[in-house]
């Protein structure tokens, strides 16, 4: 068994890697709560897993994505009932100062939830997608082929344009 | 609006919170902790109990093999040996998914979690092989030397009935059937609700595995 890693050399791959945790977990938990148990959740995976990291095989970025997405994929699917007893509040918009950024606000809103009612797995791609991560990134990350990746990115892309075509109309 | 637009919304308008902290990382938990730790109330509840159970009719076989009847033995036995091997094949399986590397890609690790996840019928399926033995463990060889034929039927038929019921079951009980309407109304209910999500995973995954020609290639 590897032993366990240095608390300081963790807190410096926190450090360099945080985002990665941040946006993960935004894409798969609305609720502030859930939000810092699945970050919570993430630092036991991290450090845990830390040990086992091989710079040859993956890139430590691609490698904290893994461990963030399959950390959040369980997460979401452990913590699904308890979702769906939830009753989802009214959408409240802030008070904005203009019109553009009133629709650039709900815009996002309505791209937020077409991510909440995406698939676990689409929901990994649609991120990695919306943070512009290279088909190869993507491929390496998910662990499928390239062109697997683009034919799932353009299926992805399609979907979004019929979403907000329809919601344009 | 179009994806790359949206794409370029997303981050400009969703940026990392530079100034938000991560929560403190929770200490370590000890390792039989750690694989009973996400087991809800009720199926930890369900170990402790099936645990007693195994221990209380194993203390009563003990105390009673001389003299108890041979179907009541046989039927115990069967009954106990499979309770001990379910309850030891769940916490295995739920050992296993804790000790998946999470550091390997995604659709490679969610499809071992859910393929053991989903293997949580083979419990099941060992479950449905008790049913005889809850036909025959009040069996005595005085109650069939002097039953009537009616009392006797009364007494083989359930028993058989039970025998083909655990035998179709257990073979039948698989990840391949989940679209059958039998399959979805034995597996209907919160208690099933974990294992009809890895089953969906497992679809997903199974999906992303699944070579298709992009749209433009066809």
């Amino acid at each position: 068994m590897a032993p366990p890693p240095d608390e300081q050399e963790f807190q410096r791959w926190l450090e360099q890697h945080r985002s990665i945790l941040f946006k993960v977990a935004r894409t798969y938990c609305r609720d502030e709560d859930d939000r810092q148990d699945l970050l919570q959740e993430m630092l036991v995976q991290l450090w845990q897993a830390l040990p086992r990291y091989d710079p040859a095989r993956a890139a430590a970025s691609t490698w904290v994505y893994r461990v963030a997405l399959n950390t959040a994929i369980s997460f979401h699917r452990r913590h699904a009932g308890r979702r769906a007893a939830r009753v989802p509040l009214p959408p409240e918009l802030p008070q904005l100062p203009d019109a553009e950024a009133l629709e650039r606000e709900q815009q996002l809103r309505q791209l937020e939830q077409f991510i909440e009612e995406l698939r676990e797995l689409d929901k990994a791609l649609m991120l990695l997608y919306l943070e512009n991560k290279s088909h190869a990134d993507i491929a390496d990350i998910l662990g499928i082929s390239v062109s697997n990746v683009a034919t799932k990115v353009s299926r992805i892309k399609e979907q979004l344009r019929q979403r907000f075509a329809r919601q344009t109309a | 609006m179009e994806p790359d637009e949206l794409q370029y919304l997303w981050q400009q308008a969703r940026p990392f919170p530079a100034d938000q902290a991560l929560p403190p990382r929770p200490a370590d938990r000890p390792s039989l902790t750690r694989v009973l730790g996400p087991l809800r109330p009720a199926k930890l509840l369900g170990v402790v109990v099936g645990l007693a159970w195994v221990v209380a009719i194993d203390a009563l076989l003990y105390h009673v093999w001389a003299v108890a009847s041979p179907f009541f033995l046989v039927s115990a036995v069967v009954q106990v040996l499979l309770t001990k091997l379910m309850i030891g094949l769940y916490l295995y399986q739920l050992m296993l998914v804790q000790r998946v590397d999470v550091g390997h890609s995604v659709v490679a690790v969610q499809r071992r979690v859910a393929r053991l996840r989903t293997s949580s019928l083979w419990v099941v399926r060992l479950g449905f092989l008790q049913l005889p033995a809850w036909a025959t463990f009040f069996w005595t060889e005085r109650l069939l030397r002097e039953a009537s034929p009616l009392q006797l039927a009364g007494l083989l038929i359930p028993a058989l009935l039970f025998a083909l019921a655990a035998g179709w079951l257990f073979v039948h009980v698989r990840y391949e059937n989940r679209h059958q309407r039998w399959f979805q109304l034995l597996f209907r209910g919160p208690e099933w609700d974990p294992i009809l999500r890895a089953m969906h995973l497992l679809e997903q995954t199974e999906d992303y595995q699944r070579e298709v020609p992009a749209p433009g290639r066809r």
